[in-house]
């Protein structure tokens, strides 16, 4: 292409501006202010190309080649941009919709606390009647923020599933006493074992004497060269027994996986399922809103007793329960089905099904709880990262420590652990006590005659800032990332291992729960390490912790804005501690 | 489209179409995003109470005006296109100048406009959320393209079409936050709630780091203010226009960030501005009611704005970039028909384009409040120099000498404080000016000639396809 005459060129340019734009012509040295053009003239980097004048371009214009080109992108700019539109209208309109997270049951919303029966006493140490327990507890449930209780009337030394045992008072008052807390939006749960009774109870002594129709209300075997029936193993205790005991009246064996003092029923007999679904349909009417069954994974065993096999991967040693591999007398596909009988049963009567312990993908309840068993051979991090992981895919959480595990724990790690699991997404099971700090006693005492519980009376300092900790972990619960967010285990590497987790949901402030449950070695964590999405700036506000993390890090969080100031943005943990921070995504 | 118009005989350069409205339009514009309805709580978190919050808000506002005085001067002193590229162009020379672009190339302006498009996109979507994360982000990235591509496609069509568009949806978004201040007013009123208590000034923190910090987001928010200096070449009568747009604009979006700012507290507390998601939205749903949806709405019309005022300007910037050499000459080309930059404004749309296809984008955000700061500062060490070097140049507007030598204290302390706070991130924004250097030197100073045979058989081909020429030689 030839290069178009510069001086031509120019020579026209320089006239076209005088009518072509409504400004005086610059004179090229002097100034004049008022003048908008250009006055400083540019670098030169090179001069030798300056492109085609307008009238060299306008030969183009009308060249077919040119022209096609042109109105061929012109065209296909439209139509990738209605493409595009189309795409995107298409995602909107066929993507599935977010529908807003289903509002929580009264079940999920608020932790179950845990009352035995047996423990309230007044200031004095004497028991007290239920009802006037319950009652003297109340305000302090609705302090706590607290919506659900789990009541265990100790069933598994019942006489009549169905009749409330004497000690616990009348019938009628303790009535009186649900619906009370009712009015108070406090709703009870009813525990109970199906899964054995007493060998004191009348039952048992009438089926070892093969009365009707009781003589197949439990698991009864004839015992084999001499011994028992098979390999079977007690579950629970710490030095497990055989499962079977000699009931010398009848000459057979009967089962008990939990100790012998207490027989397992034969749930492969239609009518104990029967006669368990009219007493669960009794409570509910009573007044109780739902009924939390324990030990259900026990319910059938294998029907041709079959011994159990050794196991090659638990480390139990022989005589141990883990020696076995406990495929037939726990976890049962008989059990499940059993379970969803009085599943359908119980929401029938408008009640919620809780159970403990069941590892079957298919079981139906409303809430499955799945304690955590701490073992000595890994860290406790591990452990309780590798059971949040697993837990928190599952559904109708209810979160819990399981007894052995709170003798092997410091009081303060029990405390932490249940903290968190009150964060975790579902719902957690705590004792009564807890809010204070009470965790390893042997029984725990309620001490409710004189106006609440733990009263301002009765409880050190440490107590109330434990207590005062609880109720803020128990509001976060409201908060929507707790309730609906995401759960997250964070990496982290310090020198003493902690638990970082993260809650979000998005367009919410997010939590970041952490612990440390060494009971000795501190632990310094960097948040932009552990790479917290929120760590930016100020963003992180202390919500809940231990009081020895807010001794540690007088320096880190302002005292009034409760903001974390540290540059660095790091925190420390000392031993067994606990903190939740609150963090904003920045949404720019 | 290959229709000659009619008066063919015009000089073709970039018309001035741009009156004092528009040139309001763009600042005001620019400057009010989507900040001031999503995330105004930099400041409150930093400054520690809502009373010394607003103060810093008002501070932040007076010394944003004294910045744009010194562009006012350095505007009408060096009345060009491009803003600070120009003006480091005149003070320092042509690599400080190439290296400003270089940064608004890679980072500034692709990040800003990718940004402010998904922002547009994220709001337009609010209410439709799917629950699978791919197919949503799939949907606010083609969202974000295509309000891209609508925006050049006004720009490279007709200037007077994209000063309109700027025109309205900066009334919009002043309307709105006009709305929300009647609100917070009248709730003032109805509830009684006085902003001025001494409970206001609650929580101070006076402590030196807090200040700074506050100060440091307080400023961030009125940046923008420098964008009509981009476009300086298409003002009509520039020396009146520039100034006195800038003199409208400034206080205007002072007195309505501060009064918004007020009108949240009025109705927020302090804690639900800090943990809300979106403040305006926050307050809508609780002052607007069944009309709460609006918000959501004026943010998309705030940004599709915003948006436009960027395209505008910072397609002019590398417009003025090419014309100096220091970018392919193609994207010197001027539409013969339009009268407008188009093969810059494609370049630019394709460039926000791809970086809406980066997953971290938003990280980048974190680099260009420190580059974009350290160049102000070189623009107003410029403006000292030539007051030093250059007395007896014209200077139309000519501002106390103390303006800006406060001004370049303000700079020097934008510089330094994200060194402190942030030292990775300045590592990171300097060595993406270094980078430009060897570039600045292959491709520009030490230019092998078979560059400038591609360079112009492809400023050709461009030509050809877009009906474009080179803006006529003004030096000859």
């Amino acid at each position: 292409m030839d290069k178009p005459q510069l001086s031509s060129e120019d020579a026209e340019a320089s006239e076209k501006l005088v009518d072509g734009d409504k400004i005086e012509i610059r004179p090229q040295t002097a100034v004049s202010p008022q003048n908008g053009d250009t006055r400083i003239d540019m670098v030169e980097v090179r001069q030798a190309f300056v492109g085609m004048g307008k009238e060299e371009l306008m030969k183009f214009a009308n060249d077919p080649f040119w022209v096609k080109l042109r109105w061929f992108l012109f065209g296909l700019f439209w139509v990738l941009w209605f493409g595009m539109l189309f795409g995107a209208v298409a995602i909107i309109a066929y993507a599935p919709k977010c529908s807003a997270p289903a509002e929580r049951a009264w079940f999920e919303k608020s932790p179950m606390y845990l009352i035995n029966a047996d423990q309230i006493r007044d200031d004095d140490g004497n028991e007290i009647t239920l009802d006037k327990g319950l009652l003297l507890m109340k305000d302090h449930l609705i302090s706590l923020g607290i919506k659900s209780i789990l009541l265990d009337l100790n069933s598994e030394n019942a006489e009549d599933f169905k009749v409330l045992p004497k000690k616990y008072g009348s019938e009628e008052s303790v009535k009186k006493t649900l619906s009370i807390l009712r009015e108070s939006d406090i709703h009870t749960f009813l525990k109970i074992v199906p899964n054995h009774v007493s060998i004191r109870n009348p039952w048992f002594t009438k089926s070892a004497m093969k009365e009707d129709p009781y003589q197949s209300y439990f698991v009864w075997a004839k015992g084999v060269n001499d011994g028992p029936p098979n390999n079977w193993m007690t579950v629970d205790s710490v030095d497990a027994q055989s499962a079977w005991t000699l009931n010398d009246a009848r000459g057979e064996y009967y089962l008990h996986q939990a100790n012998s003092t207490y027989a397992d029923l034969n749930f492969r007999n239609r009518g104990l399922v029967d006669y368990f679904s009219d007493v669960y349909k009794h409570w509910l009417s009573f007044g109780f809103c739902g009924i939390h069954l324990e030990k259900v994974s026990l319910l059938v065993e294998d029907q041709n007793l079959e011994s159990e096999v050794p196991s090659t991967v638990n480390e139990g040693k022989l005589g141990d329960s883990n020696f076995l591999i406990h495929s037939k007398t726990s976890e049962l596909q008989a059990s499940y089905d059993i379970i969803k009988t009085w599943d359908e049963v119980i929401s029938n009567s408008s009640g919620i099904l809780s159970i403990d312990r069941v590892a079957g993908p298919d079981v139906t309840a409303k809430l499955i709880m799945r304690p955590l068993s701490l073992t000595s051979s890994y860290p406790l991090e591990t452990q309780l990262e590798t059971y949040i992981s697993d837990v928190k895919q599952k559904p109708h959480q209810l979160w819990l420590l399981d007894s052995a595990s709170v003798k092997s724990l410091s009081a303060a790690n029990v405390q932490n652990i249940n903290l968190l699991f009150l964060l975790l997404p579902g719902t957690s099971l705590i004792s009564s006590g807890i809010e204070v700090g009470q965790v390893k006693q042997p029984v725990t005492r309620l001490p409710v005659s004189k106006g609440a519980p733990w009263g301002s009376a009765s409880v050190e300092v440490s107590s109330k800032e434990l207590l005062s900790t609880f109720k803020k972990v128990v509001e976060l619960r409201q908060a929507p990332s707790i309730t609906y967010g995401s759960t997250e285990i964070l990496k982290c590497n310090t020198t003493t291992p902690v638990i970082l987790i993260t809650r979000l949901k998005e367009g919410n402030p997010g939590y970041l729960i952490s612990l440390n449950l060494n009971d000795t070695k501190e632990a310094e964590v960097n948040l932009i390490d552990s790479q917290v999405k929120g760590a930016v700036g100020e963003n992180l506000r202390l919500v809940a912790s231990s009081l020895n993390f807010t001794e540690a890090n007088a320096g880190k969080i302002s005292p009034d804005t409760l903001a974390l100031t540290s540059p660095e943005l790091t925190i420390t943990l000392p031993p067994s501690s606990f903190a939740v921070l609150e963090f904003i995504i920045p949404t720019e | 489209m290959s229709s000659i118009k009619s008066g063919s005989s015009d000089g073709i350069k970039l018309k001035k179409e741009l009156g004092l409205i528009d040139g309001v339009g763009i600042i005001v514009g620019v400057i009010i995003g989507s900040g001031i309805f999503v995330s105004p709580k930099g400041v409150l978190m930093s400054a520690g109470s809502v009373g010394f919050g607003l103060i810093i808000w008002i501070l932040s506002g007076l010394l944003s005006m004294i910045g744009a005085l010194c562009y006012a001067e350095l505007g009408t002193m060096i009345p060009k296109s491009g803003g600070d590229y120009a003006y480091i162009n005149e003070s320092f020379g042509p690599l400080p100048a190439f290296l400003y672009l270089w940064v608004g190339l890679l980072i500034l302006v692709p990040t800003g406009n990718a940004i402010t498009a998904l922002t547009f996109a994220q709001y337009i979507l609010q209410e439709m959320w799917t629950c699978t994360p791919a197919l949503q982000y799939g949907a606010v990235r083609l969202l974000a393209a295509l309000v891209t591509c609508l925006l050049t496609f006004i720009n490279c069509y007709n200037v007077k079409w994209a000063t309109r568009v700027q025109d309205i949806f900066t009334g919009t978004k002043i309307l709105a936050l006009v709305m929300i201040i009647a609100s917070g007013i009248y709730m003032m009123f109805t509830t009684g709630f006085n902003v001025f208590s001494e409970k206001a000034m609650e929580g101070t923190r006076t402590e030196p780091g807090y200040v700074a910090l506050a100060f440091y987001s307080g400023l961030f928010s009125y940046s923008g203010w420098n964008y009509l200096n981009f476009v300086t070449e298409e003002l009509k009568d520039p020396y009146r226009n520039l100034p006195r747009a800038i003199i409208i604009s400034l206080p205007l979006v002072t007195v309505i960030y501060v009064l918004t700012n007020l009108a949240y507290y009025v109705v927020l507390t302090k804690e639900e501005v800090l943990k809300s998601p979106a403040v305006a939205i926050t307050f809508g749903d609780k002052v607007f009611g069944s009309m709460a949806w609006t918000i959501p709405f004026f943010v998309v019309c705030s940004t599709f704005g915003a948006l436009n005022g960027a395209i505008f300007a910072s397609s002019r910037l590398f417009f003025v970039g090419a014309r100096q050499g220091h970018l392919p000459q193609a994207i010197a080309l001027i539409n013969v028909n339009y009268y407008t930059p188009v093969p810059s404004l494609i370049f630019l749309c394709v460039m926000s384009i791809v970086y809406l296809l980066i997953e971290d984008v938003y990280i980048l955000i974190d680099y260009v409040s420190f580059v974009e700061a350290l160049f102000t500062l070189m623009s107003v060490c410029g403006l000292l120099w030539l007051r030093y070097k250059n007395p007896q140049a014209n200077r139309p507007i000519k501002v106390n000498i103390i303006l800006p030598i406060l001004f370049f204290v303000i700079c020097i302390f934008l510089v330094t404080l994200p060194c402190y706070v942030r030292p990775m991130e300045v590592g990171i924004g300097l060595l993406i000016i270094i980078s430009g250097i060897p570039v600045y030197y292959i491709f520009i100073e030490k230019r092998a000639p078979f560059l400038d045979r591609i360079g112009d058989k492809f400023t050709e081909t461009c030509a050809k396809m877009f009906m474009c020429v080179l803006q006529e030689r003004k030096d000859s």
